[in-house]
């Protein structure tokens, strides 16, 4: 009887207090990628992964529903999920910037070649 | 109640077991899939040599997911990690490889930045080459022209000079034609008075006629017959003499008398000799025209004897004369 005089009010404390430490990681993980949502609209990330945006939007709806309905293991998945998805968007994007480069590069190189081979012309 | 309860356990082996197939079937296709993905990646050659790192990290991932190294619960996560790491992987790989090509784009642009700016300078040699020699053909084909312009102006000087020695040839030959026409027309002029002198000449010695006088029969010879002044017969009458030595041969016994007269112009002494010389002219004359010298006598008589009046010209004219008188 002891046991349960001091062991059990010592589990709920050690309870609850997880369990409102939890609540905060989950609430700030939610922020955390609606934050790198918002900053992957800013940068424009949304034209190089549109269907990835939209799939990472419904990602966090869901994940808030998981929070509310306390899915811890199926929360923490999701914003991990969502993490990994943000992390291919930017790449995405970073890509799509060299794309770009690449393509004035060798729209450039061509005009350069045909001023190139004008003056060349002009030696003749 | 103990078959009862076989039979739940029955039952729930047969679902447990049903259930446990299902998800491995499910499980072996996501992870072929997922295995066909991932050699995907690593044999794409384009991809081969990029995103070395995340490559082994997709392996790993994926060979802990087949080799069953993950827990049954964490496995669909694992999955899902594993997926995106093939994702990520490949993503890595395009952006190496994209970097690759821009610096091989890059460079391509340097190249040919550096072919064009030495094209754009060995055209502007070119062009400072050309300005150069078309400068030189200018500075030539001006020393041209202005050589030519020099030797037009030394010819135009040289053919003014010949106009200008051509015109004074011309003139000069203008000037020496008139000159010789002039000269030929005062010849003409000349040959017409000497001619009609000659004529006036013959026609007074032809005309001349004697005539009988106290002293004899007389023939007067007009001062016409000397030149002006002087005492020497002129050559007309030379030639034309030969009536005076016909009437002299007409008598031939009988002497003749010359004597020369003068006008009273001049000195007394003067005249005198000047007739003297006159009558001794006559006789030389008639000498030399076959008359004998000892027939013939000269004498002069001055101014004294007159025949007409000193005080006009025609009196002068008269008085100046040589009379050759056959002596009785």
């Amino acid at each position: 009887m002891n046991i349960f005089r001091h062991i059990l009010p010592a589990c709920i404390i050690i309870i609850v207090a997880t369990h409102s430490y939890a609540k905060k990681e989950e609430v700030d993980e939610v922020q955390e990628v609606q934050k790198l949502l918002g900053k992957a609209y800013e940068l424009n990330y949304v034209d190089a992964a549109p269907v990835e945006i939209s799939f990472i939007e419904k990602k966090i709806i869901q994940a808030k529903e998981f929070k509310e309905k306390r899915k811890k293991r199926d929360f923490k998945q999701l914003i991990t999920e969502i993490k990994a998805d943000l992390k291919i968007v930017k790449k995405r994007y970073e890509i799509n910037q060299l794309q770009k480069k690449l393509s004035q590069l060798k729209q450039s190189n061509i005009e350069s070649q045909r001023v190139l081979d004008d003056l060349q012309g002009q030696l003749q | 109640m103990k078959f009862n309860s076989n039979l739940i356990l029955l039952v729930a082996a047969f679902f447990f077991s049903s259930n446990l197939q299902a998800g491995k079937k499910s499980s072996e296709l996501d992870y072929a899939s997922l295995e066909k993905d991932y050699y995907n990646l690593v044999d794409n050659q384009t991809y081969k040599p990029f995103a070395k790192k995340e490559k082994q990290i997709a392996k790993s991932s994926v060979e802990d997911l087949i080799n069953n190294k993950v827990k049954r619960k964490e496995r669909e996560m694992a999955l899902y990690m594993a997926k995106h790491n093939i994702a990520y992987a490949r993503l890595i790989a395009e952006e190496q490889w994209l970097q690759s090509q821009i610096e091989q784009e890059e460079e391509t642009a340097h190249n040919l930045e550096v072919d064009i700016s030495k094209t754009e300078a060995e055209i502007s040699r070119h062009d400072a080459e050309l300005a150069r020699l078309m400068l030189i053909a200018q500075q030539e084909e001006a020393k041209r022209a202005y050589d030519r312009a020099n030797e037009a102006e030394k010819l135009a000087e040289q053919s003014q000079k010949e106009a200008d020695l051509a015109k004074q040839q011309t003139e000069a030959a203008k000037r020496y034609a008139e000159a010789q026409a002039e000269e030929a027309d005062l010849a003409k002029q000349e040959a017409e008075l000497a001619l009609e002198e000659l004529e006036s000449l013959k026609r007074k010695l032809n005309s001349i006629a004697s005539k009988q006088t106290d002293k004899g029969l007389v023939m007067t010879l007009g001062d016409f017959v000397f030149d002006s002044g002087k005492s020497s017969i002129k050559q007309q009458a030379i030639d034309n003499f030969s009536k005076v030595v016909e009437f002299i041969n007409t008598h031939p016994d009988k002497k003749v008398r010359i004597e020369g007269h003068t006008d009273s112009s001049g000195s007394a002494k003067l005249n005198l000799r000047l007739s003297q010389e006159r009558a001794e002219a006559v006789k030389a004359l008639l000498i030399k025209n076959g008359i004998e010298a000892k027939q013939l006598e000269a004498v002069g008589m001055g101014e004294d004897f007159p025949v007409a009046e000193n005080t006009t010209e025609d009196g002068k004219a008269k008085n100046r004369r040589v009379e050759i008188i056959i002596l009785q």
